[in-house]
């Protein structure tokens, strides 16, 4: 080949994929701007009717989701009597266990736990490497984790509201997330799903509360 | 005259004012009277209702919940039912508690959890009055012109790890419990109240099955 011919094509392949990658990072840039619920916070205050599972136990109570300040929020879970499971603190950093039930504080029941309230309660931070994943009904954004995990989180097509959080490896879920707005800023219910834990975590806001 | 009518209105004031915020508690003149009494009626309970409503306080939060339901106790067998805002069951019945939410029923052996256990101990001795013979506590007791004040202090590890101390307000007249507060290490409490009492009403031992 001509070396002329050589330094063409070869200039040429490094326009083609700088063209690609700056296509790509620009579309990505509108999405961000054009997909609040995605980014915004997820939830505002709120108290909601649980329902855990988990294997053939089943627990209820009330999950009580509080703004302590822009970045720190609170979350605790208390039984229909009064009875306190876990009360944690988290921040974008930052998670802290206030008080958690013995039978509760064990390091991976924490590290769950944890992960499926920082996913509820905080936007992603960490727009390095996210893409958009084609898809005819939703808008879809997939944002890289840590050992080849990743965040997922579907909209509607126009970016309305958020409806589902996924986090898992490439081929497998490990967690989903399904939201259901209503009238509120709130989701109105919750549903998470541990596939192979076997653990499901149902919440429903509670509305009609008395003083 | 004027200032008369000032002074009056003043103590009008003074008088409502304390009304409002019920009477100090002091010293029992006649402790060994009001023990007898108290163990002289804990013989003669044997079944009460009553309408209660409870309040969980979570003070870091500034979170007051409040929910409102019916008691039931007959010879040993509690019912606990919440009815707003949320659906609620608890029945304590031949060792066996179970909980109702919904449509989803648990139950659980009381034997093997020493907590609800002691919890359970509790809520009877505090109906029937035994809770002065308790060994699980230090009780004190103090007294206004309508009221006996019973402060217990936990003795035993199981119930440390929980409450701080559970306060119980009587009725003079009855000597049944007006109000229950149950103070937590961390400055939380549920405080239960209790109205439309009848002391030996006719109960059927049907509410204490879970339909």
């Amino acid at each position: 080949m001509h070396p002329y011919l050589k330094v063409f094509l070869w200039l040429s392949s490094c326009c083609f994929f700088s063209s690609c990658v700056s296509v790509k990072n620009r579309s990505l840039l509108n999405v961000f701007t054009q997909c609040p619920p995605v980014y915004e916070h997820h939830l505002t205050d709120g108290r909601y009717n649980t329902k855990i599972d988990f294997h053939n136990r089943h627990f209820s109570g009330i999950l009580v989701f509080k703004n302590m300040n822009d970045t720190t929020k609170r979350v605790v879970f208390i039984t229909e009597t009064g009875f306190k499971f876990f009360d944690f603190e988290l921040t974008p950093q930052r998670f802290e266990k206030v008080y958690v039930v013995k039978n509760l504080d064990k390091k991976f029941v924490l590290h769950v736990l944890e992960k499926d309230f920082r996913m509820i309660l905080f936007a992603p931070n960490d727009k390095n490497g996210v893409e958009q994943i084609n898809d005819p009904v939703a808008t879809v954004l997939k944002f890289p984790e840590k050992a080849e995990k990743f965040t997922t989180y579907y909209s509607d097509k126009k970016c309305n509201s958020l409806q589902r959080i996924t986090y898992g490896s490439k081929n497998k879920i490990a967690t989903q997330i399904d939201l259901e707005k209503g009238s509120s800023k709130s989701f109105e219910k919750i549903y998470i799903q541990h596939k192979q834990l076997g653990l499901t975590m149902d919440l429903k806001r509670m509305v009609d509360e008395m003083e | 005259m004027k200032l008369e009518k000032l002074l009056f209105i003043f103590g009008l004031l003074i008088l409502a004012f304390q009304s409002s915020q019920g009477q100090a508690f002091t010293a029992m003149k006649d402790e060994t009277t009001w023990r007898k009494k108290i163990a002289e009626n804990a013989k003669n309970t044997k079944s009460l209702k009553a309408d209660f409503q409870q309040e969980k306080n979570l003070a870091m939060l500034s979170e007051k919940l409040t929910s409102k339901g019916s008691f039931h106790f007959l010879n040993g067998k509690v019912r606990l039912e919440y009815k707003t805002p949320f659906n609620y069951l608890m029945i304590i019945n031949n060792g066996k508690v179970t909980m109702k939410e919904d449509s989803k029923t648990t139950q659980m052996d009381m034997n093997k959890n020493k907590i609800f256990n002691q919890i359970n101990k509790i809520i009877i001795d505090c109906v029937q009055g035994n809770a002065l013979n308790s060994k699980d506590f230090t009780v004190s007791l103090t007294e206004n012109p309508t009221q006996i004040k019973m402060e217990m202090n936990p003795l035993v590890k199981g119930m440390k790890d929980f409450f701080k101390n559970i306060i119980i307000q009587l009725d003079k007249k009855d000597l049944t419990a007006q109000k229950m507060i149950l103070n937590e290490k961390g400055g939380d409490n549920t405080i239960i109240q209790f109205s439309n009492k009848q002391l030996n009403a006719s109960i059927p031992e049907s509410l204490f099955v879970v339909k």
